[in-house]
């Protein structure tokens, strides 16, 4: 059930961006000047450069600007159908998931639920998470996706980022023992396995058509 | 011919930006950063050269039209 269904109380007031239109109006005059040149196979001096580098660069910088700032959605990540998909779908779903629970919970943003715990802390967090979704896109271009999909060094500061200041979070004496906190920080061990449920449901990690086919 | 080519490189490369900014996709995203980025970069790349050939053509006819005037003068 989505919030429109229950009353305009649960639907969350949209925030739009209209930096994309900047893109579309750089796009214009350069798609225009380069019709121009594809047509007569010439352009003035005073167009060539300006419309053939300088205003289609800047359009694409634009772009990737929007791609930065919108590839941060729930959405955007479903959008690829394998491997993610089933991923996104399972957030919705009962399954006592890491990912299911704090979802249900409201605990992350249904925006960008998946930026939220796949960015570390701080800036470099988010650049980290930048660079692991080029490789995701590189893997899904190439075809190289491994099934079951595997979380390799799982930044725990994305737990602790939201956890860390939780009055219930330091009151567990299992959080306050200083081994496993040396652990943890260590990276030796991870949140989920031993004390916390996996942060995905094991059918939504074999992708979307050996999922479907279990 | 070159910048034609340049143009239509450019073309194509803005088609798929404006394909991505109105509907954002991994699709249309993977279109942007591995068809779009590389087709403007070769379209650059093209119009330098052009501009590289055709300085290189001015400077050469300059040379040879001092040289000639310089021959004219000598004899």
């Amino acid at each position: 059930m989505t919030g429109d269904d229950l009353g305009p109380l649960f639907v969350l007031p949209s925030a739009p961006h209209y930096l994309w239109l900047f893109g579309i109006a750089a796009a214009i005059p350069a798609i225009t000047i380069a019709a121009i040149g594809v047509i007569r196979g010439r352009l003035p001096a005073a167009l060539s450069v300006p419309g053939v580098i300088l205003i289609p660069i800047f359009a694409y910088l634009i772009g990737g600007l929007v791609m930065l700032e919108e590839s941060k959605s729930v959405a955007f990540c479903g959008s690829c159908h394998e491997p993610m998909g089933p991923l996104v779908a399972s957030l919705q779903q009962d399954n006592g998931s890491l990912a299911s629970i704090h979802w249900r919970k409201g605990a992350v943003s249904h925006g960008d639920a998946c930026f939220q715990c796949h960015s570390g802390y701080g800036i470099w967090g988010s650049v980290g998470a930048k660079i692991a979704g080029i490789t995701h896109m590189v893997h899904t271009v190439i075809g190289y996706n491994k099934y079951p999909l595997q979380a390799r060094g799982f930044d725990i500061n994305s737990c602790l980022a939201c956890h860390a200041e939780a009055v219930s979070f330091r009151a567990q004496e299992a959080h306050r023992d200083r081994e496993l906190q040396q652990q943890l920080l260590a990276g030796t061990i991870g949140c989920v396995g031993a004390c916390h449920p996996d942060a995905h449901p094991a059918d939504a990690l074999m992708g979307a058509t050996r999922g479907a086919a279990r | 011919m070159r910048l034609r080519g340049a143009c239509v490189l450019v073309l194509a490369s803005q088609i798929v930006l404006v394909a991505m900014l109105l509907r954002l996709t991994g699709r249309s995203a993977i279109a942007f950063s591995f068809l779009g980025a590389p087709m403007l970069g070769a379209a650059v790349i093209l119009v330098a050269l052009s501009w590289w050939r055709t300085k290189e053509g001015s400077h050469a006819r300059i040379d040879r039209d001092s040289g000639g005037d310089r021959a004219a003068d000598g004899g």
